[in-house]
């Protein structure tokens, strides 16, 4: 099995249970009724460090398995994933992480790009969703999380070998 | 045309970057409209498995670790169940009468005897991953007898509250839409002055409801705190169960209605039981 694919699975199935734990265990620690958005944390570390291929499939798929277990219509998560991904794959290899302070700036920028997005998407398509009014309690309060979050798990995912820098854009 | 081929070999991740995009907007396109439906059925089946995993794994965690603290709780609630216990079967023995008292009387004035449904009994396994939607996932499915529509109960605070209406079924789960969704509408009635509305849910993330097209002679006769239930018109939802109270009233002088902001009876944050009810079946 190619490293491209072993990365593309890795990161899709840590993803896509990172969606369940969102969906079920998280709820337990969720600050006025949000929660933090794991998965996306480590989409953001997947494309920096793997490239626009790898996240972009990743970000898709996963999305779409979170479409499956929430309200929204087929393809609106998948969407944001799919554009996180293949925006933040563009970087690999130009970004220099340092243990705090880049994953935590990452992450803010992708939470807020991707309030940006589903807001476009629920007024673009008359999605009835609560979606995130833009820069409301809810946004701030998800960023906040995500950000805390952020070192903690981009320390953990740069224990995993398979996820170490690409020197080669997957194209 | 040699030339599509190379661009596509060339410019693989753009060209996957773009058909990824355009399969989401169409799926989009077409899920917005109720129409992928079946797929959407198909991949909740499969992905619910996940849900109810990690769901029995975490129950029984918890469970065996507060095990010990509940046996010394439930001791000591024993003791106060025995003197309870002797109590209700005095208020027993009053309410057997009361009934008694209040057929003769119904029969009297002629009343109907009050509609029963079957209670299918269900517990919250998952709640929506994201912060956008507010989906709730229930832990009985077709297998069960669910049916998309259904409405879903819960008691809390001593009142049967509206949750909402099961909108995904699939086989051992389901997905019920809040009435706090801002796509959800309940055809309302406010019980002291019974006047007529539409409760829906709010956008913005907020856990309030706006019921809208309220009579403005309201205005004089709505109380701060009047208890807001469904009508029953529109057939979706049974009549009489509780939604909530009135929180606040917003009078428009534009405005030929309305406007009452309401507080859920049922707190969402910490919904564990609901009841679906089988409107069909009594």
């Amino acid at each position: 099995m190619s490293r491209d694919l072993k990365t593309f699975l890795l990161s899709t199935g840590m993803i896509a249970l990172a969606v369940v734990l969102q969906s079920t265990l998280l709820h337990w620690v969720a600050i006025r009724g949000v929660i933090p958005d794991l998965g996306l944390i480590i989409l953001v570390f997947v494309a920096i460090r793997r490239g626009s291929m790898t996240a972009q499939l990743s970000g898709f798929a996963t999305g779409v398995v979170e479409d499956f277990l929430s309200l929204s219509p087929l393809g609106f998560h998948a969407f944001i994933r799919t554009l996180v991904g293949f925006l933040y794959g563009l970087t690999v290899g130009s970004i220099f992480v340092d243990p705090i302070l880049m994953p935590v700036i990452l992450t803010i920028i992708a939470t807020l790009f991707k309030a940006l997005i589903s807001s476009v998407l629920v007024s673009f398509l008359s999605i009835p969703a609560e979606g995130f009014s833009v820069f409301t309690g809810p946004l701030w309060i998800e960023m906040g999380y995500n950000a805390v979050l952020a070192p903690f798990l981009f320390a953990l995912l740069g224990l995993l070998k398979v996820l170490k820098p690409q020197k080669k854009e997957w194209t | 045309m040699p030339g599509i081929p190379s661009f596509v070999r060339k410019n693989k991740r753009g060209v996957t970057f773009v058909c990824l995009l355009l399969l989401c907007l169409l799926m989009m396109l077409f899920s917005n409209r109720n129409v992928v439906l079946q797929p959407k059925k198909a991949g909740q089946s499969f992905f619910s498995v996940f849900q109810l995993s990690v769901h029995a794994l975490s129950n029984w965690f918890t469970g065996t670790v507060t095990s010990i603290r509940e046996l010394k709780r439930l001791r000591s609630e024993l003791e106060d169940a025995r003197e309870r216990l002797m109590e209700y079967e005095r208020v027993s023995r009053d309410l057997a009468e009361l009934r008694r008292e209040n057929r003769e009387l119904r029969d009297q004035l002629g009343f109907a005897e009050t509609l029963s449904f079957r209670y299918i009994p269900a517990q919250v396994i998952a709640r929506d991953p994201s912060n956008q939607f507010s989906t709730i996932t229930v832990n009985r499915g077709r297998v069960h007898g669910l049916r998309e529509g259904m409405p879903v109960i819960a008691f809390q605070g001593g009142l049967q509250g509206l949750v909402g209406r099961v909108v995904l079924v699939s086989l051992a789960s389901s997905l019920v839409q809040p009435i706090t969704d801002p796509n959800s509408y309940v055809a309302a009635r406010l019980q002291s002055s019974r006047f007529d509305g539409l409760v829906a849910g709010s956008q913005g993330g907020l856990a309030a409801l706006t019921m809208s097209y309220v009579k403005k002679l309201a205005v004089n006769e709505v109380q701060y705190g009047e208890l807001v239930i469904s009508s029953g018109m529109g057939q979706l939802f049974p009549e009489g169960i509780h939604i909530g109270r009135v929180r606040e009233m917003i009078a428009k002088g534009y405005e030929a209605s309305l406007e009452l902001e309401i507080e859920p009876i049922v707190d969402f944050s910490r919904l564990e039981f609901v009841y679906i009810i089988d409107t069909e079946q009594k």
